[in-house]
């Protein structure tokens, strides 16, 4: 080559160079041979010399003592470019490895040089994706407007959209819920916005990733309409989205039992309330027991929890006995709670309904429950307490933890509105796995998936192009090079597929998801995988595993849904529909949606029976209101039977 | 029939425990009708009023995209996985990630009549620098895709080549 001249500029200087540097450069096709693993464009390991130049250079750009040369800050890249023969070679960064001293005085310089996508590979290497501060513009309040407003893609034009997914709360229905659960098509079993966790697309963290470290990128592919709609689930792990102010996972919960030994009986009685006094408090991560067993409830909310009641109950009558109905509630000064223990009082109605005798018996009795009241708890200090009525007659007398016992126990473990309203930051929302994920790895997992070839742009500065292989190989031009290999020198011609390893496994990672490792334990693969085996050559040897940062698993059927109804034996169905909006008879516990009733008469009347599906096999309880949107009339509900029991009027 | 619902669910173990999970991708398929729906619950942002709404939809995210008549997946839909694993709805696509974007290059590599050639050559740096890793080479009038250039001599212009061929049917369209 005539002219040959090499130069490296470094924030704008042009360093000295030994003149008879030999600069040797390889490039690779993206992936073949090497599949899991991103392409590097140049790198170089240079010897420059200690001239004058250099040395103001590296004092300037590393802060080097010429005396005390080891203290200069190796972490630090200094931009640069390279030229040979007056055409750019490479565009990236310089790093100092060593300063080499002879006599005092600076000898070379060790350095390297690294192209941009190695320099972009570095950057992405080590930020992870909670680290893309930029993904703060979808920062947002956690709302059940903005869930359901996603839903329709206009919470940021659809960057954001909300799944419906669970994280551990564990969904049913209740036609499939034990006695005294609570299914998600409840009120009481209700979802809310906590449950919610936001998904982004993937397209958009693309974006924000190569925005984050300065680079910009062209792809026809990921321009295609199929991205619009492809997302990645901003889960931190946890069972709930992860705020600033608040940790959910143990916001508002406590378990409390009565003290181990105590010999304080709690006796009720029929009049009025007496405190669970249970001060063994077993849980209260978030500080919100005050001693005498006082629960401090900082906002209005809905609680949901467990009870376990251990009761003596004894009485001398005999004969036609009637039956104990426990009341517990949650009190404060001037507010009280009931807590619905609906299953509790069914098994004392029915047990008792059976006895010829009241008697002593012990029993230890269970169930999930909501705070029952029409609107919702106040903030407020409240104490657990319990009376008891007595329906039919009886001298029913009930004793709670007596002896010491200390089976009872209450738990707060849900404050339904425990997320609304508050900051819904993505950033910190973002994948995290165990340690963290790179954005790297996501870059890399994407290649992966699609196979994509990553390549820097030759007319742009810290610009790259990232295609299909599909679509990359297509687009290259054809060129003779005929003439420019050497006839006269060794042509080594070899099958490729003995290059190649015999199998190829094309995976996501499997995780620790149980229903992804339950269907890999079941079927001896993981979800979703593809194996490739090179049948054709008997020399191939090993396994390469393909695999992207990415999990995935079946989606869980969720217990109670569907069904084999077979249309509407009882009547006609007819669907009338309310609006939260237009007709506001009241703000709590009004019904807002579609009810079916066994009638096609185009109007609600006095004992209709509501039903929220159209096979009439669930009637719609826990409300207490409902419109007619036909001739605005409205009605009041039994909340038990949904049958239409009155007239009713606005709140 | 009415269906039931689906929907992707990240848990530890059988318990419900919250699991740590590695990043997950979805498609999102828009609404999808469910009677009865879920209740969803809310309160205002004065902490007064509380709604309980049943939209009668849920929002749909699966490992494979609608099809072209509705929500569900049809066989033309895009798909997220390697292999397709039977469908919660619609009908199970016929593509995969790995017929859709690896089949082509895998089948170059471990086709039989594929050979690897390695050779050296003197390019100009005029030549070297137009030369893409997607470029079709011609040496002695057959094709080959270009795998390497390694070794490139910047003062001296010798190098190594590695190349592939035949090449991928479809690479001069």
């Amino acid at each position: 080559m005539t002219n040959y001249f090499f130069r490296v500029i470094a924030n704008g200087v042009e360093l000295d160079t030994f003149k008879d540097e030999e600069v040797l450069v390889s490039n690779n096709a993206t992936g073949l041979f090497d599949i899991d693993k991103l392409p590097s464009d140049f790198t170089r390991d240079l010897s420059i010399p200690g001239s004058k130049k250099n040395n103001d250079f590296f004092q300037h750009a590393y802060d080097i003592n010429i005396d005390t040369p080891y203290l200069f800050q190796a972490t630090t890249k200094v931009e640069c470019y390279i030229e040979i023969s007056g055409y750019l070679l490479v565009q990236g960064y310089l790093q100092l490895n060593n300063v080499n001293t002879v006599n005092n005085q600076v000898d070379t310089y060790d350095i390297s040089l690294y192209g941009s996508l190695s320099d972009f590979s570095r950057d992405l290497q080590t930020n992870l994706l909670t680290d893309i501060g930029g993904l703060d513009i979808y920062n947002h309040t956690s709302s059940y407007a903005n869930v359901s407003d996603s839903w329709d893609k206009n919470l940021f034009n659809g960057d954001i959209v909300y799944p419906l997914a669970d994280y551990g709360k564990g969904f049913f229905y209740q036609s499939a819920a034990l006695p005294g659960q609570f299914g998600i098509d409840t009120r009481n079993g209700s979802i809310s916005t906590q449950d919610f966790k936001p998904a982004i697309r993937v397209v958009k963290v693309l974006d924000k990733i190569f925005e984050e470290f300065g680079y910009t990128y062209t792809s026809t592919f990921f321009s295609q309409s199929q991205f619009d709609n492809f997302y990645m689930l901003c889960d931190r792990d946890k069972q709930y989205p992860v705020y600033d102010d608040v940790d959910l996972e143990t916001f508002g919960k406590v378990a409390i039992k009565p003290t181990s030994g105590s010999t304080s009986d709690i006796v009720l009685n029929t009049s009025t309330y007496t405190q669970l006094n249970f001060d063994n408090i077993e849980s209260d991560p978030s500080f919100v027991m005050a001693s005498g067993s006082v629960y401090q409830l900082a906002e209005k909310d809905v609680l949901r929890g467990t009870i376990k009641l251990q009761m003596f109950i004894s009485g001398s009558a005999t004969g036609s006995i009637g039956h104990p109905q426990l009341d517990v509630a949650m009190v404060s000064s001037s507010n009280t709670y009931g807590m619905d223990i609906d299953e509790i009082n069914r098994y004392l109605r029915e047990t008792y309904s059976q006895l010829q005798a009241i008697g002593e018996k012990s029993y230890t009795l269970e169930e999930t429950w909501v705070s029952e009241t029409a609107t919702t708890m106040r903030e407020g200090d409240y104490e657990f307490k319990a009376k008891y009525s007595i329906t039919g007659s009886g001298d029913f007398d009930i004793t709670i933890a007596k002896d010491g016992n200390t089976e009872s126990e209450i738990k707060v473990e849900e404050l339904r509105f425990a997320a609304d309203n508050r900051i819904m930051e993505i950033p910190q929302n973002m994948p995290f796995g165990d340690s963290g994920i790179t954005c790297l790895d996501f870059l890399k997992g994407l290649q992966k998936k699609f196979n994509l070839v990553i390549t820097p742009s030759k007319l742009n500065a810290n610009q790259f192009e990232i295609e299909t292989f599909n679509d990359w190989y297509k687009s290259g031009n054809v060129k003779d090079l005929t003439q420019f290999i050497k006839m006269d020198k060794n042509i080594q011609v070899s099958p490729a597929n003995n290059l190649a390893v015999n199998e190829l496994e094309f995976t996501d990672t499997l995780g620790k998801d149980y229903l992804a490792r339950n269907f890999n334990d079941t079927n001896q693969r993981t979800y979703g995988a593809s194996i490739f085996r090179d049948s054709e050559n008997q020399f191939s040897q090993g396994k390469l595993d393909v695999e992207s940062i990415f999990s995935s698993g079946p989606l869980r059927y969720i217990e109670g849904t569907g069904g084999t109804g077979t249309g509407s034996t009882l009547g006609y169905a007819q669907s009338i529909t309310y609006n939260n909006s237009k007709f506001p008879i009241c703000n709590d516990d009004r019904f807002a949606g579609t009810a079916y009733i066994a009638s096609s008469r185009g109007y609600l009347q006095y004992g209709d029976v509501l039903y929220w599906d159209i096979n009439l096999t669930l009637p719609l309880r826990y409300y207490f209101l409902v419109r007619d949107e036909t001739n605005g009339q409205i009605w009041t509900l039994n909340t038990s039977t949904g049958q239409i029991n009155g007239v009713g009027s606005n709140c | 029939m009415a269906q039931g619902l689906y929907i992707p669910t990240f848990i530890a173990n059988e318990n419900f425990d919250p699991a740590v999970i590695n990043p997950r991708v979805f498609y999102y398929n828009g609404l999808k009708t469910i009677q009865p729906s879920p209740v969803f619950a809310s309160i205002d942002s004065t902490r007064f009023a509380t709604s309980y709404n049943r939209p009668g939809e849920f929002p749909y995210f699966d490992h494979y995209s609608s099809g072209s008549t509705d929500e569900t997946p049809d066989e033309n839909s895009d798909s997220l996985l390697f292999f397709n694993e039977q469908t919660a709805y619609g009908t199970l696509p016929t593509n995969t990630l790995y017929t859709e974007y690896w089949q082509t290059y895998i089948e170059l590599l471990y086709n039989p009549k594929t050979r690897f050639i390695e050779c050296e050559a003197n390019l100009p740096f005029a030549m070297y620098r137009n030369l893409n890793l997607n470029d079709i080479v011609v040496f002695k009038g057959s094709h080959f895709h270009l795998r390497a250039i390694n070794d490139y001599n910047l003062k001296t212009g010798d190098c190594k080549l590695e190349l592939l061929g035949p090449i991928i049917k479809d690479s001069l369209d």
